[in-house]
């Protein structure tokens, strides 16, 4: 894979973290999500349209006694785009990495 | 963010993503209410027969063998998770198999010296409603550390996990 073919739905911080929170759970409610995340309803609510119009998220809708909740989980499209965006973020540091270990800052003294 | 993100902004998304992880690990608790449940009934289990005589043993661990299955079954399904206050249900895999397996020890060695203690002749040892004692200790412990428990040992249970990723310091993983 080429590194510069980033997932452009990821590469929104917002989205990028609301996937985040979603990959260490099976499932967990909007409101969950969006304390945890530190995110207006409305905004979480943009964010999860986006996710879910890209298959990235499954959300069901449902009552708790006469409260109506929504949860949202992660689907394993969603997962192995995240895993995949993070292989490529890691690849990016590590070739930073390597070239600040190849090329020296200047002025920094070459050992002899 | 560009197309292509820049090293400190990869690096930068990174840790936002490992910082997350370890967010939704600390934020699964246990609610006050069930841990009150559980005390009660842990009390009530060991404390029993010590004011109705030994005859209700047989029965006083019912109740909290009911509740500890209703927990867990209810605990599987969205519904019931909700009923009992936990807004998210963490994913097996984010558990560590070392982990998993030091605590399936841990339990069976303390449920061999349960056994041993309770059948295994150790002389008179008659300390009054030394069960009760025992029960308010374990209900009472449960109710005031159980949540800071079950957050350390998630997070002890994730950290194992994320040290033992192909990528070394954790910055991956995201099984």
């Amino acid at each position: 894979m080429a590194p510069a073919e980033f997932d452009p739905v990821l590469l929104d911080p917002t989205r990028l973290t609301v996937v985040s929170l979603l990959a260490g759970v099976q499932w967990a409610e909007f409101t969950w999500v969006r304390e945890t995340a530190g995110l207006t309803a409305s905004a979480l609510s943009k964010q999860i349209s986006t996710l879910e119009s890209h298959d990235y998220v499954t959300v069901e809708k449902g009552y708790v006694g006469k409260r109506p909740r929504t949860w949202v989980s992660l689907s394993a499209h969603g997962r192995a785009a995240l895993e995949d965006h993070v292989a490529r973020l890691q690849r990016i540091v590590e070739e930073s990495r390597q070239t600040a270990g190849t090329h020296p800052p200047a002025g920094e003294a070459s050992p002899p | 963010m560009s197309d292509r993100p820049t090293p400190e902004e990869a690096a930068r998304a990174l840790r936002d993503v490992e910082r997350r992880k370890d967010q939704t690990v600390n934020s699964v608790g246990v609610a006050l209410w069930v841990r009150i449940v559980f005390g009660i009934a842990i009390f009530v289990a060991l404390a029993a027969p010590d004011s109705f005589g030994s005859q209700v043993t047989t029965w006083s661990a019912w109740p909290l063998t009911l509740i500890a299955v209703a927990y867990v079954i209810m605990l599987n399904s969205r519904r019931g998770s909700a009923v009992l206050g936990q807004p998210a249900r963490l994913r097996g895999e984010e558990i560590s198999p070392r982990f998993a397996a030091t605590r399936r020890v841990v339990l069976m060695v303390v449920l061999a010296v349960g056994i041993v203690v309770a059948f295994i002749p150790h002389g008179r040892l008659d300390v009054p409603y030394l069960r009760t004692v025992i029960g308010a200790v374990a209900g009472l412990a449960l109710v005031v550390f159980g949540d800071r428990y079950q957050k350390a040992m998630n997070s002890f249970a994730r950290r194992d996990r994320a040290a033992r990723t192909p990528d070394g310091e954790g910055a991956g993983g995201t099984r």
